[in-house]
C-alpha cells in the first residue's frame, strides 16, 4: 500500500501501525512510510547486489587473478551524495512534525497528568479526577506531566506522541483526537479506549503502569467531568436522578485511580505494602514509630485506627508495620484538607473501605452509632451528611468533636 | 562451493615456522598472569569476554523465555517478581555492553591481531595492556559481585532518580549494589581508556619502514578510530558515575531533584560517552568487515581512503549527536533539531562503508568460508540496523517509536548484528592465527545460518510490535502483542542452539582441528605471513610491508593447504 492509499483508509491500524487517531498522526505516519520504502528500496539494492556477486563471481578456481579496481571517485561522489540528500529530506519533515508537536494550539484544553510509581492521575479543570484519560473528540487537547518521584512518560500510540514526565519539572504534549476511541465491553478484559503507556523505566512495576484514553464527544465528555468532579455523587441514567455512592464503593474506585493497589492488595497477597485485606482491627507491630510507646492492638476503638491509617496517608513514614519499608510517598495533596472539604472527605471514603475488608467491620457509622446493615439502599445515605460528601450538609449538621479525622499525627 | 577443503586431519610438527611458538614459548600459569605479551593478553581477553557473553545470554534467554505469556511465564503475580525480571534485563544489557561489546573486539582479537598486523613485536605500553586487562577482570569482579548480592535494577543506562534512590535491600550490602555495581563499569572505563592509548601509541609510533598511514589494514584504521573515542570519550563517564555513587552516598544533589539536582544532566552526561560508545563497539567490526571481505572476494579493497576516513568521521560526527536519545524528554525544539540534523549525517559514512563492501565483490572471486558468511550476515543485519535508525533520527517518528520494542530491535540490529557478528566473522578468522587449529569448516557454515536466522526471527517481530507501541522493559504486556512476543522468543531459542554449535565446534577445534597453515584464507595482511600461531616476538625477519589488499599475489600451495606468496608475482602498477 503506498501511503496515500493508507491516508485514505480513514486510519485504520496496518500491517505496521496502530491505528491514526489524531493530527499529529498524519504527519507522522506519512514520514514513517516515506523511510520504510525508501529504505527498502535500498536495502533491496544492496541485498541483490550481493546475491548477484556472490553467484556471479563465486571462486571457481583456487588462484583466480582478480582485476584490481581500487577506487571511483565519481561513484563515491554519487553514492555519499544521493543519501545524504535524502536524509536531509527526511529530517525537515521530522523537524516540521516535530515543531507542529513542540507548539501546542493556544484554544488547547489543558488537563493535567501527575505520574507517579505506578499509576497516573489525570485532572481536569474542573478539580475532577481520573485513572483513565478522557479527552474531546476533534478538540485540541494539551497534557501537562508532572513526576512525584522518578522519571515515567507518556505515551498514547494511536496519537503518535510521547513525552517523559520528570520530577521537578513540568513537561507537556499535545494532540487533537481524530477518532473515537472503541467503546468499553462489559468485561474488564475488553476496557475499551486507546493504550497509553508508561514508557519510561520507572520500577517494579513499570509493566503495569499503563491506562486507557477514552475519546468521547462534547456531551458525553462534559457529563463525565461532572461525574468525576464529585465521585459521591451519581446520577441515574433513566430517570435522571441524583442519589449518593456509599462510602466504601466511593473508597474503592478512588483507592484503584490513585494506585493504592500497585502496592497494598486486597486479597492478602504480598505486596510492597501491607495487604489491606484484615488490616482494620488486626494487631500491628511497628519496626519504627515517631511516637515511642505507639501501640495499635485489636481492641483499639475506631477513632484509633482512622487516625492511623489517616496519618499513614499523609505522612506515610510516620510509622512503619513489622516487615515492611518506608516506600509509600505523601499523598497529602490529593487528601490532606480540613474535614468537610472534598479532599478530606475522599480520604474517609479510603479509609471506609479498607475497613470494610476487615473482620471486625460493623458496618458503616452514623455519629459512632451503626447504620442498619439490612436492606442498605443507595438512598439511606442521601439522609446520612456524615456518610456522604456533602460539605454544605456537613458544616451545618456534624458536631465538631465526633470528626474522627481531626486526630491525624501533626 | 569450495574447492578448498583444509579439513583434511594431519599429523606431525608444523610444516613451517619456528617450533617454538607464543603458546609454548613459556610454561605454568604464572606464565600467563604476568605475561606482557600481546598475544597471550588478548587470549586472555578471549576468554573472559566469552565467558562474560555466556553470562549475557543466559540472561537474553530469561527475559525472553519471561515474555512468552503475557503475564509472564517466569516472573508473575507480583512485584517481588517483576523485580526479578527487571534484574535480568539490567544484567543482560549492563554484561553485554560493558563486558562483552566494548572490549570484545579491541580487547580480545585487537591486543592479539593489532601488533601483528602493524608488523610489531608488541604493543607501545606492554606492562599497561596487562593492566588494562587486570582493570577489566577487576570490573568484572566488581559487577559479578554486584549481581551475587541480589543484582540492579536501574536498567544498564542508570537513569536518574530512579539509579539515586533504589534499592534491592534497604539494609545491609544489598543498600550498596547499585555502587558496587558503577563503581565495576568505572573500572571497565578506565581498563578502556588505556587500551585506547596503548594502540593509538602503538599506531603512530612502532609503524614499521613502509608500513604508511595509507598502507595500514582497514582493520587498524577503525581500530585507531575507535581508541580516540574510548580515551576522549570514557573520562566522562567515570566522571558521571562517580556522580553519581557521591550523590547516593553522600546526598548531594547533582541528578536527584529530592536535593536539587537535574535528572535529565544525568541523561545528557550518559549518553556524551555512551552514544560515542555505539562507535567503540560498531568501529573496530566495520574494520573485520573491510579484511574479511577483501579476503574472501580476493580483490582488493575498494575506497581504501573513503573507508579509512569514514572511521575518523563517524568517531567525530559521533561525539555531536547524543541528545538523540532524548527526543521526548522535553528539550527545546532547536536542541532537538541540531540533534536529528547531526544524526542524520553520522548515517553517511556507515553508508559508504557498505557501498565500498559491495563494490570490493563486484568482479571478485567470493568463497563463502564461515568468516565470509558472517560478513555477509553483518552486511544485511547491519544495514537494516542503520537504515532502522533513520526513522529514529527524524524527530517525529522518534516521538511515537522512542523506547519502544522499534528501538530495542534496532539496536540488537546494530550491536548484534553489527559488532557480535562482525566479531564472530573475525573470531573464525582468526582463530587458526591465535590456536593453529581449524575448526570444522561446514559445521561452522551451519551455525552462522542458524544464528542469522535465529537473529532475524528474533528481532523482526520486535519492530513490529514496537510500530504498534509495545513499551520496552516490560515484564507483562497487553496480550495483543503475544504472537510477536512468541516468535521473537522461538527466534532465541535458535540462536541458542548456533552458539552452543559454535562453542562445541571451537571448542573441539583445539583438541582434534587439524593444524593450520600459516595463511589459510590468502589474506595480504601481515599478520598472515607469520606462522600459525605466531612466534613469541611475532616476526623473526623485519616484516615486507606491501599493499595489505593485493591479494593476487597469494597462491595456493597444495601441500601447505594454505596460501603463500607468489615469488614469481609482478605487482600491478599503481594508478
Amino acid at each position: 500500500m503506498t501511503p496515500l492509499a493508507y491516508l485514505l483508509a480513514d486510519g485504520d491500524a496496518t500491517f505496521w501501525l496502530p491505528k491514526q487517531a489524531s493530527k499529529m498522526a498524519v504527519n507522522t505516519d506519512w514520514l514513517f512510510y516515506a523511510i520504510l520504502y525508501t529504505s527498502a528500496f535500498f536495502f533491496a539494492i544492496i541485498v541483490a547486489a550481493a546475491l548477484f556477486f556472490i553467484i556471479k563471481y563465486r571462486r571457481r578456481a583456487l588462484n583466480e587473478t582478480t582485476p584490481l579496481i581500487t577506487h571511483n571517485t565519481t561513484l563515491e561522489v554519487i553514492w555519499t551524495g544521493i543519501p545524504l540528500l535524502i536524509v536531509i529530506g527526511i529530517f525537515f519533515v521530522g523537524l516540521k512534525g516535530f515543531i507542529d508537536l513542540e507548539n501546542p494550539s493556544s484554544d488547547a484544553y489543558v488537563i493535567q497528568v501527575t505520574a507517579r510509581q505506578w499509576n497516573f492521575e489525570f485532572t481536569y479543570p474542573n478539580g475532577g479526577t481520573s485513572d483513565t484519560l478522557y479527552v474531546p473528540y476533534q478538540k485540541p487537547v494539551k497534557l501537562v506531566l508532572s513526576s512525584t518521584d522518578v522519571l515515567h512518560a507518556v505515551y498514547i500510540p494511536a496519537f503518535r506522541i510521547q513525552r517523559n514526565a520528570i520530577p521537578g519539572r513540568d513537561t507537556q504534549i499535545w494532540f487533537t483526537a481524530t477518532k473515537h476511541s472503541p467503546a468499553p465491553g462489559n468485561t474488564p478484559e475488553n476496557p475499551g479506549g486507546f493504550s497509553l503507556f508508561c514508557t519510561q523505566y520507572c520500577g517494579n512495576d513499570h509493566s503495569h503502569m499503563h491506562t486507557r484514553v477514552h475519546v468521547l464527544d462534547a456531551e458525553p465528555f462534559a457529563k463525565k467531568l461532572v461525574e468525576l468532579a464529585n465521585p459521591f455523587k451519581s446520577k441515574d441514567p433513566g430517570s435522571n436522578k441524583e442519589h449518593w455512592i456509599p462510602y466504601a464503593q466511593v473508597g474503592q474506585k478512588l483507592s484503584a485511580s490513585n494506585g493504592c493497589f500497585q502496592c497494598h492488595s486486597v486479597d492478602g497477597k504480598a505486596g510492597t505494602g501491607p495487604t489491606w485485606k484484615d488490616l482494620f482491627k488486626s494487631d500491628h507491630k511497628f519496626s519504627f514509630s515517631d511516637k515511642p510507646g505507639y501501640t495499635l492492638a485489636k481492641a483499639d476503638d475506631d477513632a484509633k485506627w482512622d487516625a492511623y491509617f489517616h496519618e499513614s496517608v499523609l505522612n506515610p513514614g510516620a510509622k512503619i508495620k513489622d516487615g515492611f519499608q518506608n516506600q509509600m510517598q505523601s499523598f497529602a495533596s490529593s487528601f490532606s484538607g480540613d474535614p468537610g472539604t472534598a479532599k478530606d472527605e475522599k480520604l474517609r471514603a479510603i479509609i471506609e473501605y479498607i475497613k470494610t475488608l476487615g473482620p471486625d467491620y460493623q458496618g458503616p457509622t452514623l455519629f459512632g452509632k451503626p447504620v442498619p446493615q439490612d436492606n442498605v439502599t443507595p438512598e439511606m445515605y442521601e439522609i446520612q451528611p456524615h456518610q456522604v460528601y456533602h460539605p454544605e450538609a456537613l458544616k451545618s449538621l456534624e458536631p465538631a468533636a465526633s470528626a474522627p479525622a481531626t486526630q491525624d499525627a501533626k | 562451493m569450495s574447492t578448498i577443503t583444509p579439513d583434511l586431519i594431519r599429523s606431525g610438527p608444523p610444516l613451517h615456522g619456528p617450533s617454538s611458538n607464543y603458546l609454548t614459548h613459556s610454561h605454568g600459569i604464572a606464565s600467563w598472569i604476568f605475561t606482557l605479551d600481546h598475544k597471550r593478553i588478548g587470549v586472555m581477553y578471549l576468554i573472559s569476554v566469552l565467558s562474560a557473553f555466556f553470562l549475557g545470554g543466559v540472561f537474553a534467554i530469561i527475559v525472553r523465555s519471561q515474555l512468552i505469556f503475557p503475564e509472564g511465564a517466569i516472573f508473575t503475580g507480583s512485584l517481588d517478581a517483576y523485580r526479578i525480571y527487571n534484574r535480568m534485563f539490567t544484567l543482560h544489557g549492563a554484561v553485554m555492553i560493558f563486558l562483552v561489546l566494548i572490549p570484545g573486539i579491541p580487547g580480545a582479537l585487537g591486543n592479539f591481531i593489532l601488533p601483528i598486523m602493524l608488523g610489531a613485536k608488541d604493543v607501545a605500553f606492554p606492562r599497561l595492556n596487562l593492566a588494562s586487562y587486570y582493570l577489566y577482570v577487576a570490573g568484572a569482579l566488581f559487577a559479578i559481585f554486584a549481581i551475587l548480592i541480589g543484582g540492579v535494577e536501574t536498567g544498564w543506562t542508570f537513569y536518574t532518580p530512579y539509579s539515586a534512590t533504589t534499592d534491592i535491600d534497604k539494609v545491609g550490602i544489598g543498600k550498596h549494589a547499585v555502587e558496587i555495581m558503577v563503581f565495576g563499569v568505572f573500572l571497565l572505563g578506565f581498563s578502556s581508556i588505556f587500551t585506547g592509548m596503548n594502540f593509538i601509541v602503538t599506531i603512530h609510533k612502532l609503524r614499521p619502514p613502509g608500513m604508511t598511514w595509507f598502507r595500514m589494514p582497514l582493520f587498524l584504521w577503525s581500530i585507531y578510530a575507535t581508541s580516540l573515542i574510548q580515551v576522549l570519550a570514557t573520562p566522562v563517564l567515570g566522571i558521571t558515575l562517580l556522580l553519581l555513587i557521591a550523590e547516593r552516598t553522600l546526598k548531594v544533589g547533582i541528578f536527584n531533584s529530592e536535593y536539587g539536582g537535574d535528572p535529565v544532566l544525568f541523561q545528557h552526561f550518559f549518553w556524551f560517552y555512551s552514544h560515542p560508545a555505539v562507535y567503540i563497539m560498531i568501529l573496530p567490526a566495520m574494520g573485520i568487515m573491510s579484511e574479511v571481505i577483501a579476503t574472501f572476494s580476493r580483490k582488493h579493497i575498494f575506497g581504501y581512503r573513503f573507508i579509512a576516513l569514514s572511521s575518523i568521521a563517524i568517531a567525530v560526527l559521533g561525539f555531536l549527536v547524543w541528545g538523540h536519545h532524548m527526543f521526548p524528554n522535553g528539550q527545546s525544539a532547536l536542541l532537538g533539531s541540531i540533534f536529528s540534523f547531526l544524526t542524520m549525517l553520522v548515517a553517511i559514512p556507515s553508508a559508504i562503508k557498505v557501498w565500498n563492501w559491495l563494490a570490493t565483490m563486484y568482479k571478485g572471486s567470493i568463497d563463502l568460508k564461515t568468516p565470509m558468511c558472517y560478513a555477509l550476515a553483518f552486511l544485511f543485519l547491519f544495514t537494516i540496523g542503520g537504515l532502522t535508525g533513520v526513522f529514529l533520527g527524524a524527530l517525529s517518528v522518534d516521538v511515537h517509536l522512542h523506547d519502544t520494542y522499534f528501538v530495542v530491535a534496532h539496536f540488537h540490529y546494530v550491536m548484534f548484528g553489527g559488532t557480535l557478528i562482525g566479531f564472530l566473522a573475525g573470531l573464525h578468522y582468526w582463530w587458526p592465527k591465535m590456536t593453529g587449529r581449524m575448526y570444522n569448516e561446514t559445521l561452522g557454515r551451519i551455525a552462522s545460518v542458524l544464528v542469522f536466522l535465529g537473529f532475524n526471527l528474533t528481532f523482526i517481530p520486535q519492530f513490529i510490535m514496537g510500530t504498534h507501541g509495545m513499551p520496552r522493559r516490560y515484564a507483562t504486556y497487553l496480550v495483543e502483542y503475544q504472537p510477536y512476543h512468541v516468535a521473537s522468543t522461538i527466534g532465541s531459542y535458535i540462536q541458542l542452539v548456533g552458539f552452543l554449535l559454535i562453542a562445541s565446534y571451537l571448542i573441539h577445534s583445539l583438541y582434534r582441528g587439524p593444524k593450520a597453515p600459516n595463511n589459510p584464507w590468502g589474506a595480504a595482511t601481515l599478520d598472515f605471513d607469520c606462522s600459525s600461531p605466531p612466534p613469541h616476538d611475532n616476526f623473526s625477519t623485519p616484516p615486507v610491508v606491501a599493499d595489505p589488499y593485493d591479494m593476487n599475489r597469494m597462491k595456493w600451495d597444495p601441500k601447505l593447504r594454505g596460501y603463500v606468496k607468489d615469488a614469481n608475482y609482478i605487482p600491478p602498477v599503481e594508478h
